[in-house]
């Protein structure tokens, strides 16, 4: 067993159960430094509820208030029994959480607890990516660990694994 | 300047050769709605922006859809391994085999291949943004029909999260727009 493996933090199906609380955000003007030409949208009481990574993940959506689901097609990831992708589904899954965050703030620089968010996300992504890179090869070109340049490895991200 | 990341945002592993679905897939890879145009037109808009919060939106979409590219490529080649110059021909791709062999091209899904032309841009913020909405829509829209024809889960569970993604980005377009047009009292 590796570390990574129980990825999937939240085993209920229920959507709500899986919802991580973000009752401290706040959109809050004075803090942004940016030039901005006026007061902005406050949206004070904006307050954005999330899906934990991995079930935002397997929607392709961290924002319950913004999820809409297709005819009865229930969205997953296929379980897999190798570590390897194990490892890439726990990177895709707090990357791109982090993502999610980085387009929400985007619109919404000043929200504080969001950015704390984003940067927790983001570090768990990085660490694992480094996980990876150590067993399995470079993720990014800097990343070649090895003497060999080991960027060139087979496979490809487009290949069949 | 980009770098990239050996991984794909959504993982693809599609075992079942079916050159029909790959060649209605190619409506996002080199369609008018496709993934090809929509990062080109976010990654152009980008420099008119005015200001940092739609700089960094477009450039932050424009490089997701990069990513989306590269999912749809993947689900193309991986359907089309292994066929054989007949199957290619039986299932409408004998004209993409005789120019391209198994070779990818940005393409639509009847083999019209991609032009600039699908892209926009005004200078307008709102002009641009809600074409960007719209953009969304079209793709969301797209992602539907494409679900509507296939039972496959290994391309349906990737289908679903790129559906899932221009829902996001609709609402992130139309929040900026939005606050755009509070700002700007148009």
């Amino acid at each position: 067993m590796n570390n990574y493996v129980n990825y999937n933090e939240c085993e209920s199906n229920s959507y709500s159960d899986c919802v991580m609380d973000f009752t401290q955000s706040r959109w809050n003007p004075g803090v942004y430094n940016g030039n901005f030409t006026s007061a902005t949208d406050m949206n004070e009481d904006r307050m954005p509820k999330l899906y934990s990574p991995y079930e935002g993940y397997v929607r392709g959506n961290l924002f319950p208030s913004l999820y809409q689901g297709y005819k009865n097609i229930k969205p997953s990831i296929k379980e897999t029994n190798n570590q390897k992708q194990e490892l890439l589904s726990y990177i895709g899954a707090y990357a791109f959480a982090a993502h999610e965050l980085n387009l929400y703030l985007d619109n919404y620089p000043t929200d504080r607890e969001a950015v704390k968010q984003y940067k927790k996300y983001q570090e768990e992504a990085s660490k694992a990516m480094k996980e990876y890179e150590k067993m399995y090869g470079p993720l990014t070109v800097t990343g070649v660990n090895a003497q060999d340049w080991t960027w060139v490895n087979e496979p490809w991200p487009w290949d069949n694994n | 300047m980009f770098a990239y990341q050996k991984r794909l945002q959504f993982p693809i592993n599609i075992k079942k050769k079916d050159l029909k679905m790959a060649k209605f897939l190619l409506s996002q890879y080199g369609g008018p709605y496709g993934e090809l145009a929509a990062s080109l037109q976010y990654l152009n808009q980008r420099f008119s922006m005015p200001d940092g919060r739609g700089k960094a939106l477009l450039t932050d979409i424009g490089t997701e859809e990069l990513g989306h590219i590269e999912m749809i490529c993947t689900m193309v080649q991986q359907l089309m391994k292994g066929a054989t110059p007949k199957e290619l021909k039986e299932a409408g791709l004998g004209g993409h085999y005789a120019q391209f062999d198994h070779a990818l091209y940005p393409t639509d899904a009847n083999g019209v291949p991609f032009t600039i032309t699908y892209t926009q841009a005004t200078g307008d913020v709102i002009a641009d943004l809600e074409n960007n909405m719209a953009a969304e829509q079209r793709a969301r829209a797209t992602y539907e029909h494409l679900m509507d024809l296939t039972d496959d889960k290994d391309v349906l569970d990737p289908l679903s999260f790129l559906r899932q993604r221009e829902i996001v980005h609709y609402a992130r377009f139309k929040e900026l727009r939005d606050i755009y047009k509070k700002e700007m009292k148009r």
